[in-house]
């Protein structure tokens, strides 16, 4: 079973996600801001993290720029999900690591589809 | 009460500065200001609260009938686009945010000009002062605009974009 962690201020959004992804076979590990998330990175090896970009006390990309400079997590697909569509910020992401990048309100299924294409590729 | 150097009190000027009276009134409309944004402040933090609430209540018992959709097509379509729907919680409380935000650094400066019209503040240079306290507020609103990007892009219920890199 892949783990997934996903690092979400919003109870909601973290609830939503928890629901679709273990609906589908996934383990769900959850964090509500950058820094939580890369503790819980550094205790638990995930598969995939799926990261907001406004968050308190560490912002999604300086998460994805923490994580990058780990050993074990140069390869993991590290996807954004946040409501920032501008252009600017989705190449910092990239520039920071990012594998991905989708805009809120995501679609479930469609999540679920670019997780699939995300360990596809880093399989590959 | 002595302003601009007229030292009446009685609402003349003496040519070279606002009179006591105009400063007067002036502190009175700062106050009122004041007094609206704080409260539209509340109101929106009340409004965040409530959206809060009923997304908190309405949660549990949406995502408790796990058990009953398949494995092979967990989310059927009428959940797909309560999901959506749901999620504009979290977008509309970030432009909530933003709209506190931008109205805390207004009743700031709203209140850095009615401390300055203060009757105990009148001093012989008011129209110095009150010229510096001006441009400052002009500078801080202009990196207000800067500071507080809209970060929201959304005005319908669509879902968005995905795309890998």
């Amino acid at each position: 079973m892949k783990t997934i962690l996903t690092v979400d201020d919003s109870p909601s959004i973290r609830q939503m996600l928890a629901y679709v992804l273990s609906s589908n076979g996934y383990k769900v590990i959850e964090a509500e801001d950058g820094e939580q998330g890369l503790e819980m990175a550094k205790a638990t090896q995930a598969d995939l993290v799926l990261t907001d970009q406004n968050m308190p006390k560490m912002d999604g990309i300086a998460l994805i720029k923490a994580l990058r400079a780990l050993p074990n997590y140069k390869k993991t697909p590290i996807m954004m999900l946040t409501t920032e569509s501008s252009q600017a910020l989705k190449q910092q992401g990239r520039d920071a690591g990012a594998t991905g990048w989708m805009v809120k309100p995501f679609d479930p299924e469609k999540l679920l589809e670019m997780l699939k294409r995300a360990f596809a590729q880093t399989t590959a | 009460m002595s302003t601009g150097g007229n030292g009446s009190g009685n609402g003349s000027s003496n040519g070279n500065g606002p009179s006591y009276a105009s400063l007067l009134a002036l502190h009175d409309l700062t106050a009122r200001l004041s007094s609206q944004v704080d409260s539209a402040r509340r109101e929106i933090g009340e409004t965040r609260q409530i959206l809060k609430d009923a997304i908190d209540r309405l949660m549990p018992a949406f995502t408790a009938t796990r058990s009953h959709d398949s494995p092979e097509r967990a989310i059927n379509p009428s959940r797909r686009e309560a999901f959506s729907a749901l999620q504009f919680q979290d977008i509309s409380d970030q432009l909530l945010a933003h709209a506190q935000a931008r109205l805390a650094m207004l009743q700031q400066e709203v209140d850095l000009l009615m401390n300055a019209l203060q009757p105990a503040n009148h001093s012989a240079d008011m129209v110095a002062k009150l010229t510096a306290l001006v441009e400052q507020a002009n500078d801080n609103l202009a990196d207000l605009d800067l500071s507080h990007l809209k970060p929201v892009g959304k005005a319908h219920l669509g879902t968005g974009d995905a795309e890998l890199f």
